[in-house]
């Protein structure tokens, strides 16, 4: 089935049919009768009130800080709309990535979603032109449920909410239809049916599931429905892998240490897949300036859990390849990353005042070394390579 | 990201009217998603303070005031379950009919977000496309989380109409 097979579906009105109408009815009923015992005319809570408490932006940010950090970093934020925002004060507000698209922040490595073939991330093998990805992971379980999101938003104008793109991944989700509600419409992603969903006379929402995940794609105003059947149809899932047995976790090195010193070697695993490398660093200067090197079979967006800043997003050439170029809101270097071509995902991150000529120099005179290479250029460097058990 | 469904104001009211106008629905509001007036009440007042801090920018006060009495709510009562992990929970009574009393009591008892779906669907009316917007959460999940939340309330109901 292609898009020329696409047909228009008027699905049932009922949300579910084992919902009961008469429940349905009661609870409404009650709700509205509890509601109208809710005092309304309190001396507690005044205008006078909100504007002194508006006053003091620092107190109340700390309120709301010390409340997202009771919750375990629970999401209390929602970027949905411009017109409704996230309800929390500006220093509690969510990082941003490419530009100013909230996100939620997180200090976690992403966990993935498991399949029946194993545990795998799913990302855009190619975004859809224009677009760019916009922020960090949502990861979080739910009592029921365990949801992923991320967001893009169009390349052009990166704070334009109405051009924001979501993609969910979900494992306990009741049905992959659009709502009772509104009018779906077919397709297919390979072999895959899907349907997009027409919602308040916009097509905004397209949903499938694959492998046992609902994958629902959400898109705002500006957003064609061309543009979303072609987010959806980007997806591909990238298992989740070790490195090679026998193949360091850190197997590239610079080709030449004339500029950086080896200070330390180290095999960190920060969450599944991600291995710390190489700390290398100038010998002159008060101010130590550094390059770390991390290496991960995964998705290249996992540097933005590893960077944990909230950073800008270009791209440049690195050694042949289509790297990111990551910078911090004063345009200050962070970190370049991109996949090799084994697949292995390449980040060499900066630790100290490093510009940026000199961060793609580094990072386009790393090498891949062999076993071997590796341990005589640690030897040679002063340091031992640890290598991982196969 | 579904644009909100409220209309827009045609004409932008200052902070003290939207705040004199709104003030008891939001006050609504927030009692349902958290069960309690008292915290309710501190929730609605938060929510006003955050609208007034971006009062300047904020596009759609109401649904800005909306988003943030759910979520401060969901906020609230997530810290206090953990406060009281242990502690059984108490239900402030209301007086209405004893079969709406006996379903509210089952309502607060809900988990959170189960609540807060419900208040949301029967409410203030949305759309599940509305809640899953307004929750960050897909729309398969709100699905979910409301079916989940009305097959309890059923088999905990004894007296349902």
């Amino acid at each position: 089935m292609t898009d020329h097979d696409d047909r228009d579906v008027r699905i049932g009105s009922g949300l579910d049919p084992s919902i009961d109408p008469a429940l349905e009815t009661h609870v409404r009923d009650v709700l509205h009768a509890v509601a109208a015992t809710t005092p309304t005319q309190l001396g507690g809570i005044q205008v006078s009130r909100v504007r002194q408490r508006r006053a003091r932006p620092v107190t109340i940010a700390a309120a709301v800080l010390v409340l997202a950090g009771a919750v375990g970093g629970v999401l209390i934020a929602t970027h949905r709309t411009a017109d409704a925002p996230a309800p929390v004060t500006p220093a509690a507000a969510p990082t941003t990535v490419g530009g100013a698209v909230p996100t939620t922040a997180s200090a976690a490595p992403p966990t993935t979603v498991s399949t029946p073939a194993g545990p795998v991330t799913m990302l855009p093998a190619a975004l859809p032109a224009g677009f760019t990805l916009g922020g960090d992971v949502l990861d979080e379980d739910l009592p029921n449920d365990h949801i992923q999101r991320r967001v893009y938003a169009r390349a052009a104008a990166p704070n334009d909410a109405s051009s924001w793109v979501n993609i969910w991944f979900s494992i306990d989700q009741l049905g992959v239809t659009c709502d009772g509600q509104v009018e779906e419409q077919s397709f297919t992603i390979g072999e895959v049916a899907a349907a997009t969903c027409l919602i308040g006379g916009r097509w905004t929402s397209a949903v499938w599931k694959m492998d046992g995940v609902t994958v629902d794609v959400t898109a705002s105003s500006a957003v064609t429905r061309d543009e979303l059947v072609a987010f959806a149809r980007s997806l591909s899932e990238v298992p989740v892998a070790s490195p090679a047995a026998g193949q360091p976790p850190f197997n590239l090195v610079p080709s030449s240490t004339d500029t950086w010193t080896a200070l330390a070697g180290d095999d960190i695993t920060v969450g599944r897949t991600v291995h710390s490398t190489l700390w290398f660093a100038n010998s002159t200067g008060d101010q130590p300036a550094g390059m770390q090197v991390w290496t991960w079979a995964g998705a290249p967006e996992e540097a933005k859990y590893i960077i944990e800043e909230p950073l800008d997003v270009t791209t440049v050439q690195v050694a042949g390849h289509d790297a990111y170029f990551g910078t911090d809101g004063d345009g200050n270097p962070l970190a370049t990353w991109w996949v090799q071509d084994d697949g292995l995902v390449v980040m060499v991150a900066v630790n100290g005042p490093v510009d940026q000529p000199a961060l793609l120099a580094f990072a386009s005179s790393l090498y891949p070394a062999d076993a071997a290479a590796l341990a005589a250029f640690a030897t040679a460097a002063g340091f031992a390579v640890v290598h991982p058990t196969p | 990201m579904i644009d909100d469904p409220l209309p827009v104001r045609v004409a932008r009211i200052g902070f003290d009217d939207f705040y004199s106008t709104r003030l008891a629905r939001a006050l609504r509001l927030a009692h349902l998603v958290t069960g309690s007036v008292a915290v309710g009440q501190e929730v609605a007042q938060d929510a006003f303070v955050a609208v007034h801090t971006r009062w300047a920018t904020i596009e759609n006060p109401d649904a800005y005031l909306r988003t943030a009495v759910v979520n401060l709510s969901r906020s609230v009562q997530r810290r206090q379950i953990r406060e009281r992990r242990h502690a059984s929970t108490i239900v402030e009574p209301v007086a209405t009919l004893p079969a709406y009393d006996e379903t509210w009591q089952r309502v607060v008892r809900l988990p959170v977000d189960q609540r807060a779906v419900i208040v949301l669907r029967y409410y203030e009316d949305m759309s599940l496309n509305e809640i899953a917007a307004e929750l960050d959460r897909p729309l398969g999940t709100v699905k979910s989380t409301l079916h989940r939340a009305l097959a309890h309330l059923k088999e905990t109901l004894h007296d349902r109409p």
